[in-house]
Order: C-alpha cells, then structure tokens, then sequence
C-alpha cells in the first residue's frame, strides 16, 4: 500500500490539514481499470470513513495473501474532509461550509472549495470509476442504498447492481446534486456510485460489512481484483423509481416516536409508523401509518419535527 | 404599512414563528413592485438594519410626517427570512444547518428552510425590481459594493442611482443556481445584491450610506416622487467589473492575520495590506502586499488564518474614481 498526501495546508497552531490516499497497484504494470472509494465527505458520517478503512484492512490482508489478485488500481481517501471528521461535524467547522456543496467550482474563495478542488482533481485524474460513501444526517436512519439521477441511470444502475445494497433508487436532477462530488465525477466521465446508508455519527458494522462484500463483488466484476474466492450470495437490490417511494412527513412540530429500531423491513397499509407527541402537555398530536404496503428503507430518528420533516421513506416495491 | 404574516414556522415548545412581509402601497394604480430582502442568513444584522430603517423612512412617508417624499408604486420588504436562524444567533438554523440562501427554488410541501425559499420566492415572483441585501461571512468584511449578474444597459442604469463605486458581475456557478437572486434572474426580474460590512455586527455608518442611496434609486425608478431631489444626486459612476478581474491576494504561511488597510482603501502596487505573525514565535513571517493597484473591496476579519487563504479582494482600477454621492 502507497500512501500520498494529495492536499496539504499548513495550519496556524497545529498540524497540516492533509487529503491522504492509499492506493494499492495493480500487480503488472498496466492497470485494467482504476477505482477510488472516498469517505467522510461530510465529518459526521462515519460509517463511510469506516468503510474505508475497512477496505484498507481487507485489500491489506490481500496484498499479502494473493497479491496477483490486483489487476486494477484502486484508490482510497478514507478522510476527504479531515477537519470536519476531527470535529464530528457535517460542515467543515472553521467556515461553516459543507464541502460537498462546494465541488466544481472553477474559482475556489476558501480553504474549503481547495480543499474540495484539490479532491475532485486527484479523483477525476486516476479513476475510471468511484464509490463516495456517505453515512445518512443527524436526523433519518437509511438501509444501505444506492442513489442515482435519472441522467446517469443507464451506466450507473448495472453498476449498483453489483454492490450487494438493499435498494438502488433513481431519482430526477435537481439543482443542488450539481455541487455534489457524485454528480461532478459523472460529468467528468468516472462513473460515480453514491452510497447512502445507516445515521450520522453511528457505525452499523452489519451495514458496512455488507457493503464491504459488495465492493469487493464490485470490483471482482469489473476485474480490478481477481478473488480466488470472491463474495458469494450477494442480493440483487430493489430498484425503485420516483413514482415508487412514498414520503411521508409530520404534519405537526412536536417530538416523533416510532416503535420500529430501524428501518429495513416490510410493512402494510395501514400499519402504524410512530406517533407525535406534544412535548408540553404530553398529548398524541398526531398517529402516522403507511400509506402504502411496501419496504421502509428510511425512518427518522431524530425525535424533533417540524411540519414538513421527513418521518419515513417506503419502496412500493416487493 | 401591512404586516403580513406570509408563512406560520411553528414551534413544538412555543408561539409559532412567522415570516414577514412589510408592504407599502403606492397611490393610484401602482405598477411597479419593488422587493427588498435581507436577513436570508442569521447573522447578517447590517442587511437587517437597513431594511429596518427603510421600513420606518417608508412609514413616515405613508402617514404623512415626511412631506418630501410621495410613495408612486409598491415597496415589499423582508427584513429577517431566516427567523429561526436570527433567534438563535447563527448563520444558519442549527436544526438542519442548511444554507438558506442555498436551498432556492424550495418547495412548498418540503422541510422549514424549503417551505420559507418557496414563500419568498412565490412572493417576489411579481417584482419589477429586486434587491438582495447582503454582508460578507464573519471570516471577511465587504466595503459596500454591488453584485450583479449580466447586467444590461437598464439594470446598470438603475445600479448607478445606488451611490456605490464599484459593481462585481458574478459567474455563473452551481452555488449561484441555488441562491434566491438566480431565480430573480432567470426570472427576468432585474435584481441587483448589495453586499457591506461583515456578519454579526451593524456598521451604521454603511447603513446610512445605503439606505441613502436605495432611497434615491427608488426616487430615479418612480417608485417615490420627491418634492426636492437634486439632480446633482441622482447618478454616480460606477465601475463594473467581472469576477475573474478581481485582484485575490492569498499568504503563503499560516498564524495570525494583521491587517494594515481598510476596506474602501485605494491601493497602490506594492502597498502593505497586512502581515501574518507566527503564533508561537511572534515573529512576522509574511507581509500581505497589493500585486497590482485597486480598490480593497474584500478584506480578512477572522485573523486565524490556514496556509494560501483568500486575504483580500481588490476591485481593479476602474475608469471612474469613487465620486462621492
């Protein structure tokens, strides 16, 4: 394993804040492919910066056990946004700034749109394909899935096919995705997989050991790695579309209980969801049930709502 | 003056919040609507406090007690968007920590921040002259200038009644698609943003000076009428310059930003802007010089600075001095 720093900036009072990547060679001198797997875009969702590392431990035990199964490159950034991770925080602490709103940008202002360039640069330059692993926010708990714009489906959802996720969802363009790394990478023509999955600031080690398996089926397919015994039984992800999911949202500001830990199972119509309560006086405001028969891929876990906050995400589909 | 409460933000522990829009009604048959906003970030209390001192010049007006004015057409202003945001004394509403200002066209079915872009821009679709009052983030700190985008003849006609010297025309980006005064843009609404001072403090001196010059534009676009507006008042140069032709001045070395200039400073090459100090030696490691002469319209506040951090911004040289208004 190679490590690079690839972004470096000195620090008034401490360390440099670095962008650090491992890579691991192909085992001749022509790569078939290349691959980077990126983590901790966002500082507080840490099941994509254990992913990584994760990865890191896997393909380490590799190199030494078979290491002509490398055909490929594959490179890892298991810290993209150390400082937010440092902190725990979504933003990038010092300016506020989330970093994968800040990708693209031809004129960079701030420490964190370099920082965001120098990432987008490195990754467009030695990748043909890439995985951004993304934990949910602070507030709804997510199954392992897939997202994917509908722009980018065609080459995208074989992809997700291979990733042993519990669900691929395509969903429409809009404004805000062209910020993203995902959606910056596609357009630069390194086919970009965002995987979505658990809560902000938890590890759920069945969910990443889960999609651990699938990068490794993943790359087996694209014949980056050549396993002597590659993962077996990987399951074929629902693939939903926008007309399939049923949001459902609270309709009252007040404190959201569900009676479900997680999300990842199948409910019927009618059945009942959570309920919300007036944090004041105690009263049920409100008794949320599923509109539909279907798989609850999302469910909230952050007790506060407002009106119009999301509670729950359900695939109708089997 | 109506104060409508355009969308309820309800509380789970309380009184629901409200968004606010302040409306004055011209005399007659108005045609025309101008729309103010401010306060799309908590902490921008400069924006906040000129809208606020509109609102009072404007009352005057309509009850009587300012006898040079009269009011032709429709002035909307909303003074504080993100209310939840303001109370809690951030930049953003820690809730969902999303940048308002980033979560335009909204939708009104969405979450709190998505159902507030929506009723504003709903509210200001009908505008025939758009004005976003801006500061810069805690870390900088803006002398007054305007941002625009592709101005035309018109919109820069209407710039010039603005007293400010120099006018940054912003490149089209993703982050500017987002942002409230893109959908005034591509709505073909002419907007201008005013952009002064620094988050989280009121510099009442820019305030004046901008509150002064929104009430000439609005006398020069017949929004006001007045009984004794000088001619000599209604117009200054300004100097319109891209984006890309703005001066970036970056350090090499990180520590503690000094600062030797004032925004609004006339440069000269070589001119000391500031100097950065080793936290642990004291010693100066660096002085922050101009590269090229040009006015200072950005500046670092926040003095903890990283290694190559934008510094300061200089507009360039312009054709026209800073006339005074």
């Amino acid at each position: 394993m190679q490590t690079q720093t690839i972004a470096s900036f000195k620090s008034p009072a401490g360390p440099p804040l670095q962008i650090v990547k491992q890579t691991f060679a192909a085992c001749k001198p022509k790569a078939t492919r290349r691959i980077s797997f990126i983590g901790g875009l966002h500082g507080d969702e840490l099941e994509g910066v254990y992913l990584c590392a994760q990865l890191i431990r896997i393909l380490q035990g590799l190199k030494e056990t078979e290491p002509e199964a490398f055909l490929g490159d594959i490179h890892i950034y298991p810290a993209s946004n150390p400082q937010s991770i440092s902190n725990g925080s979504r933003m990038w602490p010092f300016y506020s700034v989330d970093i994968n709103r800040a990708m693209g940008k031809e004129d960079a202002d701030s420490l964190p749109d370099e920082f965001a360039d120098c990432l987008l640069k490195d990754i467009v330059k030695h990748s043909d394909y890439a995985v951004d692993f993304h934990g949910s926010n602070l507030q709804l708990h997510e199954v392992p899935q897939i997202r994917i714009l509908e722009e980018f489906s065609r080459k995208l959802v074989p992809l997700a096919a291979l990733s042993n996720v519990d669900l691929v969802w395509v969903h429409p363009s809009a404004g805000v995705f062209e910020t993203t790394l995902g959606y910056n990478l596609n357009v630069r023509k390194v086919q970009t997989l965002v995987i979505e999955t658990g809560i902000c600031l938890r590890i759920h080690q069945d969910y990443c050991d889960q999609i651990c398996r699938g990068m490794l089926n993943f790359m087996q397919h694209l014949k980056i790695l050549k396993l002597s015994n590659p993962p077996e039984n990987m399951q074929t992800p629902r693939l939903v579309k926008p007309s399939e999911v049923t949001l459902i949202t609270s309709n009252h500001a007040g404190l959201f209980t569900s009676k479900f830990d997680r999300p990842g199972i199948h409910v019927q119509l009618g059945e009942k969801l959570g309920e919300i309560t007036h944090p004041l006086n105690g009263s049920i405001l409100d008794e949320i049930f599923a509109p539909s028969e279907g798989f609850l891929f999302t469910l909230r876990k952050h007790p506060l709502v407002y009106p119009g906050a999301p509670v729950a995400r359900i695939a109708n589909v089997d | 003056m109506l104060i409508e409460k355009i969308l309820s933000l309800p509380s789970p522990v309380g009184d629901e919040n409200h968004l606010c829009k302040i409306s004055f009604s011209g005399e007659a048959t108005p045609e025309k609507t101008l729309s103010i906003v401010s306060g799309l970030h908590g902490d921008q209390l400069t924006s906040l406090y000129i809208s606020s001192c509109l609102i009072r010049f404007l009352e005057t007006i309509v009850l009587g007690k300012n006898s040079d004015f009269q009011l032709k057409e429709n002035v909307q202003i909303f003074p504080v968007v993100n209310v939840n945001a303001l109370e809690s004394g951030s930049r953003h509403w820690p809730y969902d920590g999303l940048d308002l200002d980033l979560a335009f066209p909204g939708n009104d079915c969405g979450e709190t921040s998505e159902k507030i872009a929506r009723a504003l821009l709903s509210h200001t679709a009908d505008s025939t002259l758009a004005l976003m009052l801006k500061t810069a983030s805690a870390h900088y700190h803006d002398a007054p200038h305007i941002q625009c985008f592709r101005p035309d003849r018109s919109l820069k006609k209407t710039a010039r009644t603005l007293g400010l010297a120099k006018a940054k025309e912003l490149e089209d980006s993703s982050r500017l698609k987002l942002q409230l005064f893109y959908q005034w843009v591509i709505s073909d609404i002419p907007a201008l943003i005013i952009s002064a001072g620094t988050a989280g403090e009121i510099n009442t001196d820019y305030a004046n000076q901008i509150v002064k010059g929104i009430i000439n534009l609005m006398v020069q676009s017949g929004i006001l009428s007045a009984n004794s507006h000088s001619e000599a008042e209604t117009t200054a140069p300004v100097n319109f310059f891209k984006s890309k032709q703005e001066q970036k001045i970056r350090n090499q070395l990180p520590g503690l930003f000094i600062a030797h200039a004032n925004v609004g400073d006339n440069l000269q090459e070589g001119q000391k802007i500031g100097e950065v100090q080793d936290i642990f030696s004291g010693a100066i490691v660096e002085e922050i010089v101009a590269k090229q002469a040009g006015t200072l319209l950005t500046l670092r506040r926040h003095p903890l600075i990283y290694e190559n951090e934008l510094i300061a911004g200089l507009a360039p040289e312009g054709k026209t001095g800073i006339w005074p208004f």
